[in-house]
């Protein structure tokens, strides 16, 4: 059984947004590529990345072969109105972020790879999913 | 042999072993003092565990998905200066706000 493991849209653009630490999510990525983990996103979060790509100016074809690539290899989810039910009812001060958390629990990932902080300290043992950054993450793969 | 299959779900499976293996899983159970129950309840969940698994010593990172590293860089003056449709873009974002 491979893990499961969510990226939130704030690791999808640290990988996309020069300067931004991203070695830690290539490598994440590469192996949910090479089907040593299982991946999820949510189409929200490609839409919020597509967005941003306009404002830097990048085209629709080269987004596209990002997507594309994406959909080779990673799981997509979608944010429901359940989930968003959820995230209101939960609200840490984020919403998409709670969405996308309510989101993630209801694919039974195994891992939450996120830079929120807020959504870190929803880490219990009630709850099976750890929210974890990417590079503690890889560092769990390295030891 | 009932199995509380977890305390959220409260799921019960009914199982049939064969007198031999019923007695080894006593005898295991014994061993670490614990009921049969718990016994098979820890032992199934150890198995059923996922493992993360450790990245080789020759991991490289895939080329494609380092190709996109970066992608929504700033485009340069001259490729702003080429495209009149890229500078209105520019022009709105730096009066508007900037990236996420």
């Amino acid at each position: 059984m491979k893990q499961k493991v969510f990226f939130d849209t704030n690791v999808l653009l640290d990988l996309l947004i020069p300067g931004r630490k991203s070695d830690s999510v290539m490598a994440i990525l590469t192996a949910v590529k090479t089907h040593q983990l299982e991946g999820q996103i949510t189409t929200q979060s490609i839409l919020d990345a597509k967005y941003s790509s306009r404002k830097q100016g990048v085209s629709f074809e080269r987004f596209k072969v990002f997507y594309d690539d994406l959909r080779r290899f990673i799981n997509f989810g979608e944010i429901d109105p359940m989930h968003l039910d959820w995230a209101f009812e939960h609200y840490s001060g984020d919403l998409e972020d709670d969405a996308q958390y309510a989101s993630a629990y209801d694919a039974c990932c195994d891992y939450f790879l996120t830079r929120d902080i807020q959504l870190q300290e929803r880490n219990s043992e009630l709850c099976p999913m750890t929210v974890i950054t990417p590079e503690e993450f890889l560092s769990q793969m390295l030891d | 042999m009932i199995i509380n299959m977890g305390t959220q779900t409260r799921v019960q499976t009914v199982i049939r072993l064969r007198p031999e293996v019923f007695a080894r899983l006593k005898f295991k159970a014994k061993q670490e003092n614990l009921s049969l129950n718990a016994y098979v309840e820890k032992t199934l969940e150890e198995q059923t565990k996922p493992v993360l698994p450790k990245l080789p010593k020759d991991f490289e990172i895939d080329p494609v998905i380092a190709s996109f590293s970066g992608m929504l860089r700033e485009p340069t003056r001259e490729e702003i200066e080429s495209d009149p449709k890229l500078a209105r873009i520019w022009r709105k974002h730096y009066e508007t706000e900037s990236i996420l």
